[in-house]
C-alpha cells in the first residue's frame, strides 16, 4: 500500500492583504525596531514593505518615543533608547494609506536567569526515518526569575571553524614572482549563524519555574559545526503568557500534526488591532521583553570521551597533480580552472623561485578555501 | 423458493395452566379436590384429560360437594378454565371450551352463541403447517361481549426472544411492538381477531384468535431460512407508514453481514452510517453527524448505559462487536421521553438476548481480528448467558498504516460483552450486561502534542430488572455505571517523561413504568439520575528523572435529574399522536473553584481577578428546563402517510473536539459556570409511501429545521488538552441546520437494497464580545461537518441462495476547509495567512465497495452452518482525501492531502457457528 500523505498542490484562491507588524522593545540597546510589511500571495517571494508609516512608543507614564524609518518599511528609535524592566509599553503605528492601529500597553520583564548552556553527544529518534540521528544536543537551563512567568522566545547565535584538511597553503604572490606560503592559510576559517524561526519554551506546568534541558539545537554528527571549536550565545527573551501563547499558536498554525491531531486554523488575534476597522486582521505581535545573554564555547574535541570523533573529511576532494612553472602562471599560460594549491607534492613546501618546474597538489574551492563557508575574522569573544 | 420462504412455524405455545393461579397454603390441587369429591359423592363420575390437571391447584373452601351438584361442580372449577358437561352421573370437564346446548342459548339469549365447531379442540397439539388455526385467548368463563381484553406474552425464534415484531390486529387496528425480551401486550375487543406478526428476521405470520378474556399468547417465529443470512432489509414493512415514530432508522446485525466491511470486520456503526440523515465525518473515523449535529451530540446507549467512547484505533472500528448486538435503534428525531442528555440522535444498543434453549458458538475469523461467542442456558432454562470477546491479533492492519502518519510499532485492541438473562418468574426478569474495551497504541512522532503512546478503556456494567405489575403495567428498574479513562504518555526526553490521564464516570439509574390504558392510550412515565464525576486531567511525572510536576484539573461533579412523561393515543385509525415532556435538572456540584474574569476584558489568564470556592456537595451552577417530544402521524390513503415530528433536547456533557477526527485525546467537560448546556430545537415533517403491490418499495422523504443554542467552539489555535482554564477557549454560539433526505427501500425479492440521497447544511455564528470571541465577522458560516450533498446505496444481487453479491455506493461533498490566502514573514519566519473559517472546502468523497457472501449450506439442522465473506473496500482505488493540511517547510507553504485507503482493500473472513 502506497504512502497515505502526498503532497497537495496548494492552488492559490484569494491572496489577501493584511498589514504584519513585527515589533520588538527590549532592555538591550539597538535590539528596539518595528517592521512593517504586508501579506502576500503564496506564488510570490518578496513582500511589499509598508513604508511612510508614523510609528511611536508610549509608556505608561506618558513618555513618547518616536520610531523613524531607516530602510523601507522598518523603522527604529534613537539607537540609546531602551526600554526599562517594569515599564509598560504602547506601540502606535499610523500607516501610510491612514489606518490606524495601536497595541496592549506590555509591561517589560525583568531578563532570564540563564543558568548553563551545554551539550551532549547521543542519538534522537529520526523525525523522517525509522531509524537514529546520532549527533550533539545543545541544551539550556533558565532559573525563574519569579513565581509568575516562565516564558521564553530563544534567538541564538552559532559562531564555529571551518577547518579543511586540504586548505590552500600556498600561492602565486604575483609581486614577488613566488610560489609562496599563504599568510593566514584558507584551511581555517569562522561562520556566524544566526537563528531562524520562532524558538519558544515554557516552564508552567513543572515543579518550578526552572527550564531543564531545553533543547535549542540538534547537530548531527557529519556536519561542519562541530569539526572544531564551536561556540553557542543565546538570548532568551522573556516573554508575557499571552505572547507565548500567540507564538504557540502562530507555530501551531504552520505546522501540522499530520491531521488526526490538527487544531483549528485561521486568523490568530494578537495584542494589536487596528482602531478604524476592529474586525480587520492584524498580524504579528509588539513583542516587550527582557532580555539576557550569554555564552559558552566548545572546544574541538569536547565530547571524545563521550565516543564523539569528528569526520575532518566531509567533502571527496577531487585534486589534481599537476607541473607548475610560474613563468607560465605569470604569462597567464597555466589554467587553474578555479583550483587551489594546497601544497608541493611530495616535498614540504619550500619557495619556489622563478623558472623551475614544480609538481604541486591542486585542490578545488570546497576542499582548498574555506572563504567559501565563512570568513577569516575570528570572533571577537573568543579571545 | 417461496414456498420455502412461506415455510412458516408458528406455534402456539400451550398456556401454562400454573400461571393462572397463585399457590397458596390454602390450596389443594384440582385433582385430589376430584379425587375427594368422588369420595363425597360416590354416584359421580369425574372424566378428563390429565395434562389439563396439571399443577392446577384450588382454594379448599371451593371443595364443597355437600353443595347442590351443579352448584358444587361450579365452585370447585372457579377461576380454572374448567368448564364440565353433566351428562347423567358423568361429569364431562372441557378445557376452556364451552358446550353449548339449546336451553344455555335460552339463558344467555343477548349473547351469540359459540357453537361447537368453532371451539377449538385441538390447540393443545397445533399443527406447524396448518395456518387456519384459531387460537383462544383467555377463559371462556370471563367471556364478556363487547368488552376489550388484554393479550401479553413473548415472541421467540430459534435464537431467543425477538424484539421489534411488530404485531397488528386486522380490524379494528390496533398494534404494538415487542420490546427487547420479546415481549409485548396489546388490548383488543373480545371476539375474533386476526393478529399479523412481522420482524426483520423472521417470517411474517398471521393468526386468527379468538379473545375470551385476558391471557397470555406465547408465540414462537420462525427465522426464514434464507433470511438467515441474506434478506436483510425486509425490515418495517408497513411499519414505515403505520409506526408513529419518526426519524427511527433500526438496523438488525444480520444487515451488517452484508454491507462490505471495512478490513472484514463488521461494524453496525458503519451500517448505521449508510441511512438517511447520517453521514460519517471521514473514513477511518468515529465521528458520526446526526441532521448537521456535532459529533458528540449522539447518545450511544448499551442496554441502556451510555457509552462514551464507541470506537477502536481511531475509529477504523467500531467498539461494538456486531455478533453480540441484538438491534440498534437510531432517533433522529421524536426521541422519546425517556431518553435524553444529547442533542442529535440516540443509538439505542440492544445486546443480544442468550439463547436459552441450547448451547451455541459462533467464531469469526478475520484477517484483522478474531472473535468467538459463546451463549446458552445455564442450570436449567431460568438463566442464560452470552459472553463474547474479540482482540487483533495480526500484523496486517499493521502493514496497512505502516506509511501513513499513524504509522505506529504497535496497535491492540480487544473488547468483551458479556450478557445475562433471569427468569426468576411469570413477572419477573432480570438480566445483567457488562462490556469492556481496551485500546493501545504507538505513534511514532507527533511532535505537536508530543504524546507517543495512547491508552483508552471502556467499562459498562448494568443491571435491570422488569416486572409485570398487572396486565396493564410493567415496571423496569436499572441500574448501570459506565467509566470512559484514558492514559497518554510521553517517555523521548526523561526530564520531561509525563502521563496525562483522564476519567468520567457516569451513575446511573432509571425507574420506568409503561402502562397500557387500553388499546388506544399507553403511557410511558419515569425518572432518570445519572450522576458525574469527571477529572479532565491529571498530568503526573513517568520516571525519577522528570521534572514534570503532578498536576490535577479539578474533578467536576454533577447530577441530572430528569423525570419524564409519554402518552401515545390513537385518535383513529388513521391518526396516532406522541407527545411527551422531559424535565432535566442539572446541578454542578463542588468541591471546586472557578477563576473570576475581569469584566469587559476576554477570558485569559491575566484577566483573572479572583477565585470562587465551592465546598463538597454545594451546588456550584445549575440549570434546568423542560424538553417538549411530540410526534404525529396521519395515514393519507393506503400505504402512505405523513408525519410530523418536533423534539427539543438538552445537552450537559460536551466533547471538547476540533479535528477532524474523534480522538482518543479529546476531552470530555461538564456544563457548569463556564460551560453553558447545549439545547437543540428540532422540527421535521415527512411523507411515507409504499409502492407497487405488496410493499415491493418503500419510498420516503423526510425534511428538518434544527436550531441549536449554545453549540461549543473554539478560538482558532485551542489547546483543549489538559487546560485547567478551557473556559478561555471555549466559545459557544448559535448553530442551524436544515435538510431533506430522500429514500427508497426494495425489501424481496432476487435483488433488494436501499438508495438515500440528503441534502443537508449547518451552519455556527460564533459572535462575542471580544475580537478573539468572535470568527468570521460575528456571521454565520459552515460548521465543520458540514456536506451539502450525501448520497449512498447498498445494492444487494441473489444469484443463488447461497451466493449474494453486494454493491455500496457513497458519495459526499468534501468538508470545509480554512485554506491558506497569503502568507508573511514574522520573526524571521514564514507565516499562512488563512482564509475565513471553513471558507473552502476539500474535494468530494466517492467509494465503490462489492462483496460476496457465500454460504456453505443453509440446511437448518446441520451441526455447524459457516460462510465465506469476500470483500473489496473502495474497488476503484480512487484516492479520497480525508483531508488537507498544510505546513511551512523551508519559507515555503507546502499543501499535503492524506488519504486514509487509496488502494483497494480486499479482505476475506471465515464464519461458523455450532
Amino acid at each position: 500500500m502506497s504512502s497515505c500523505i502526498e503532497p497537495y498542490e496548494v492552488e492559490v484562491k484569494d491572496t489577501q492583504k493584511a498589514l504584519v507588524i513585527d515589533a520588538s522593545l527590549t532592555n538591550l540597546p539597538g535590539r528596539q525596531f518595528v517592521k512593517l510589511e504586508y501579506s502576500f500571495s503564496l506564488l510570490e517571494t518578496e513582500p511589499e514593505m509598508a513604508s511612510g508609516a508614523l510609528v511611536n512608543v508610549v509608556d505608561d507614564l506618558g513618555n513618547n518615543v518616536l520610531f523613524s524609518e531607516v530602510s523601507p518599511g522598518y523603522y527604529m528609535p534613537d539607537s540609546s533608547f531602551v526600554g526599562l524592566v517594569g515599564r509598560k509599553y504602547q506601540l502606535s503605528v499610523q500607516t501610510f494609506d491612514g489606518n490606524e492601529y495601536l497595541s496592549e500597553f506590555e509591561e517589560l520583564l525583568e531578563p532570564a536567569n540563564i543558568k548553563e548552556i551545554y551539550g551532549r553527544f547521543l542519538s534522537l529518534r529520526s523525525e523522517t526515518s525509522d531509524g537514529f540521528d546520532v549527533g550533539v544536543q545543545f541544551l539550556v537551563d533558565i532559573d525563574q526569575v519569579d513565581q509568575e512567568n516562565h516564558n521564553y522566545r530563544f534567538e541564538y547565535t552559532e559562531d564555529y571553524e571551518i577547518l579543511l584538511p586540504y586548505g590552500s597553503m600556498l600561492e602565486f604572490n604575483p609581486t614577488t614572482r613566488l610560489i609562496d606560503r599563504r599568510n593566514p592559510p584558507l584551511s581555517l576559517c569562522y561562520f556566524k549563524q544566526e537563528s531562524q524561526g520562532l524558538i519558544i519554551a515554557t516552564a508552567g506546568g513543572q515543579t518550578n519555574g526552572n527550564i531543564r534541558e531545553f533543547p535549542l539545537i540538534f547537530i548531527a554528527e557529519n556536519q561542519r559545526e562541530l569539526i572544531g571549536k564551536y561556540s553557542l550565545t543565546i538570548r532568551p527573551y522573556r516573554i508575557s503568557n499571552a505572547a507565548y501563547q500567540y507564538y504557540s499558536d502562530l507555530k501551531e498554525n504552520n505546522e501540522s500534526a499530520g491531521s488526526f491531531f490538527d487544531r483549528q486554523k485561521g486568523a490568530l488575534i494578537g495584542n494589536i488591532r487596528n482602531i478604524n476597522d476592529p474586525t480587520a486582521p492584524v498580524l504579528g505581535y509588539f513583542e516587550v521583553a527582557g532580555v539576557s545573554e550569554d555564552y559558552k564555547i566548545f572546544d574541538a574535541g569536547t565530547w571524545q570521551d563521550d565516543g564523539y570523533y569528528p569526520d575532518l573529511f566531509l567533502e571527496s576532494c577531487n585534486m589534481r597533480l599537476d607541473t607548475v612553472r610560474t613563468a607560465d602562471i605569470l604569462a597567464g599560460n597555466f589554467d587553474f580552472n578555479n583550483m587551489y594549491i594546497y601544497n608541493f607534492a611530495p616535498t614540504e613546501a619550500i619557495i619556489v623561485p622563478l623558472g623551475y618546474n614544480v609538481l604541486t597538489l591542486l585542490v578545488p574551492e570546497i576542499c582548498g578555501d574555506c572563504r567559501y563557508y565563512g570568513s577569516l575574522k575570528k570572533p571577537a569573544f573568543w579571545d | 423458493m417461496k414456498t420455502l420462504l412461506t415455510c412458516i412455524f408458528l406455534m402456539l405455545a400451550l398456556p401454562s395452566l400454573g400461571q393462572e393461579m397463585s399457590i397458596v397454603n390454602d390450596s389443594i390441587s384440582l385433582i385430589d379436590a376430584i379425587t375427594q369429591f368422588e369420595t363425597a359423592k360416590k354416584d359421580l363420575q369425574f372424566y378428563y384429560r390429565s395434562e389439563w390437571m396439571k399443577n392446577i391447584n384450588i382454594h379448599k373452601d371451593n371443595l364443597r360437594p355437600e353443595l347442590a351438584i351443579d352448584e358444587s361442580i361450579e365452585v370447585l372449577l372457579k377461576g380454572t378454565r374448567l368448564n364440565y358437561y353433566l351428562d347423567g352421573q358423568r361429569v364431562i370437564l372441557l378445557y376452556n371450551t364451552a358446550i353449548i346446548v339449546p336451553q344455555m342459548q335460552k339463558v344467555d339469549s343477548d349473547q351469540e352463541p359459540v357453537y361447537l365447531d368453532q371451539v377449538n379442540f385441538q390447540s393443545q397439539s397445533t399443527s406447524p403447517t396448518d395456518q387456519r388455526q384459531i387460537y383462544t385467548i383467555g377463559n371462556i368463563k370471563e367471556f364478556e361481549r363487547g368488552k376489550s381484553s388484554t393479550i401479553y406474552g413473548t415472541i421467540t425464534s430459534n435464537n431467543g426472544p425477538v424484539e421489534g415484531v411488530y404485531i397488528a390486529n386486522k380490524e379494528p387496528f390496533v398494534n404494538a411492538i415487542s420490546d427487547e425480551n420479546g415481549e409485548f401486550s396489546i388490548t383488543l375487543p373480545n371476539g375474533k381477531n386476526e393478529l399479523t406478526f412481522q420482524s426483520l428476521t423472521t417470517i411474517t405470520a398471521t393468526k386468527e384468535i379468538n379473545l375470551f378474556s385476558d391471557g397470555e399468547l406465547d408465540v414462537i417465529l420462525d427465522l426464514d431460512v434464507v433470511a438467515l443470512e441474506e434478506v436483510v432489509i425486509s425490515a418495517q414493512r408497513e411499519e414505515n407508514i403505520k409506526s408513529i415514530q419518526m426519524g427511527l432508522t433500526k438496523i438488525d446485525p444480520k444487515k451488517v453481514s452484508i454491507v462490505p466491511a471495512l478490513l472484514g470486520e463488521r461494524d453496525i456503526i458503519r451500517v448505521a452510517t449508510s441511512t438517511p440523515g447520517v453521514q460519517n465525518v471521514g473514513e477511518g473515523s468515529a465521528g458520526i453527524n446526526i441532521r448537521g449535529g456535532k459529533a458528540d451530540q449522539n447518545l450511544f446507549l448499551l442496554d441502556n448505559n451510555t457509552v462514551y467512547t464507541t470506537n477502536h484505533f481511531f475509529g477504523f472500528f467500531s467498539a461494538f462487536n456486531a455478533s453480540g448486538v441484538g438491534e440498534l435503534s437510531l432517533y433522529k428525531n421524536g426521541i422519546p421521553a425517556e431518553y435524553g442528555g444529547r442533542l442529535s440522535s440516540v443509538f439505542d444498543i440492544k445486546t443480544k438476548q442468550p439463547n436459552k434453549e441450547k448451547f451455541e458458538a459462533n467464531v469469526g475469523l478475520g484477517l484483522v481480528t478474531s472473535q468467538i461467542q459463546l451463549e446458552g442456558p445455564i442450570k436449567g432454562a431460568k438463566t442464560s448467558v452470552l459472553l463474547n470477546g474479540r482482540a487483533t491479533y495480526s500484523q496486517y492492519m499493521l502493514d496497512l498504516f505502516k506509511d501513513s502518519s499513524i504509522g505506529n510499532n504497535e496497535v491492540s485492541f480487544y473488547d468483551f460483552t458479556l450478557r445475562t438473562h433471569t427468569q426468576v418468574s411469570d413477572k419477573d426478569e432480570f438480566s445483567v450486561t457488562a462490556y469492556y474495551s481496551y485500546d493501545d497504541f504507538k505513534i511514532k512522532s507527533d511532535t505537536l502534542l508530543s504524546f507517543s503512546n495512547f491508552s483508552y478503556e471502556n467499562k459498562v456494567v448494568g443491571a435491570s430488572w422488569k416486572h409485570i405489575v398487572n396486565d396493564n403495567l410493567f415496571a423496569k428498574l436499572e441500574l448501570g455505571y459506565s467509566n470512559f479513562s484514558y492514559l497518554t504518555s510521553y517517555d523521548v526526553l526523561p526530564t520531561q517523561a509525563f502521563n496525562v490521564d483522564l476519567y468520567l464516570n457516569e451513575y446511573r439509574s432509571a425507574l420506568k413504568f409503561d402502562y397500557f390504558v387500553n388499546e388506544k392510550l399507553n403511557y410511558k412515565f419515569g425518572i432518570e439520575t445519572k450522576m458525574f464525576s469527571l477529572s479532565p486531567g491529571e498530568i503526573s511525572p513517568e520516571g525519577p528523572e522528570s521534572l514534570i510536576e503532578n498536576e490535577q484539573i479539578d474533578e467536576e461533579r454533577a447530577i441530572d435529574v430528569a423525570p419524564y412523561f409519554s402518552a401515545t393515543y390513537n385518535f383513529s385509525d388513521k391518526l396516532a399522536v406522541d407527545g411527551g415532556i422531559r424535565y432535566s435538572i442539572f446541578n454542578s456540584l463542588g468541591p471546586g473553584e472557578y477563576n473570576i474574569y475581569q469584566a469587559g476584558q476576554p477570558k485569559r489568564s491575566s484577566s483573572i481577578i479572583g477565585t470562587k470556592q465551592y465546598e463538597t456537595g454545594e451546588v456550584s451552577h445549575s440549570n434546568h428546563g423542560p424538553e417538549f417530544r411530540f410526534q404525529g402521524r396521519y395515514l393519507v390513503g393506503s400505504g402512505a402517510s405523513i408525519k410530523l415530528g418536533y423534539g427539543r433536547t438538552r445537552q450537559n456533557t460536551h466533547l471538547l473536539l476540533n479535528a477532524a477526527s474523534i480522538a482518543p485525546t479529546d476531552v470530555w467537560r461538564l456544563s457548569g459556570p463556564f460551560i453553558e448546556p447545549q439545547i437543540a430545537d428540532q422540527l421535521s415533517i415527512g411523507y411515507f409511501k409504499n409502492f407497487f403491490g405488496k410493499n415491493l418499495i418503500e419510498a420516503s422523504v423526510e425534511t428538518y429545521y434544527k436550531a441549536i443554542k449554545n453549540l461549543v467552539d473554539f478560538k482558532t489555535g485551542a489547546e483543549l488538552q489538559f487546560n485547567p482554564a478551557i473556559e478561555t477557549d471555549l466559545l459557544q454560539g448559535d448553530g442551524r441546520s436544515y435538510g431533506v433526505e430522500f429514500s427508497l427501500t426494495k425489501s424481496t425479492g432476487w435483488l433488494t437494497g436501499w438508495l438515500n440521497y440528503t441534502y443537508s447544511r449547518s451552519f455556527v455564528r460564533l459572535d462575542g464580545n471580544q475580537p478573539s470571541e468572535i470568527i468570521n465577522g460575528g456571521s454565520f458560516f459552515p460548521t465543520g461537518y458540514d456536506r451539502p450533498h450525501y448520497f449512498n446505496s447498498v445494492t444487494n444481487y441473489k444469484f443463488t441462495r447461497r451466493i449474494t453479491m453486494t454493491l455500496n455506493l457513497v458519495y459526499s461533498s468534501g468538508v470545509p476547509l480554512t485554506y491558506p490566502v497569503g502568507k508573511y514573514s514574522f520573526k524571521s519566519s514564514e507565516n499562512i495567512l488563512y482564509s475565513n473559517r471553513n471558507e473552502y472546502r476539500i474535494p468530494s468523497y466517492f467509494r465503490t465497495d462489492i462483496g460476496i457472501n457465500v454460504n456453505a449450506s443453509h440446511k437448518l439442522k446441520k451441526f455447524t452452518h459457516s460462510s465465506w465473506t469476500f470483500s473489496i473496500y473502495n474497488v476503484m482505488g480512487r484516492d479520497n482525501i480525508y483531508s488537507i493540511f498544510f505546513e511551512v517547510e523551508d519559507g515555503q507553504v507546502n499543501g499535503y492531502k492524506m488519504s486514509v485507503f487509496p488502494t483497494p482493500i480486499p479482505t476475506i473472513t471465515y464464519n461458523f457457528r455450532f
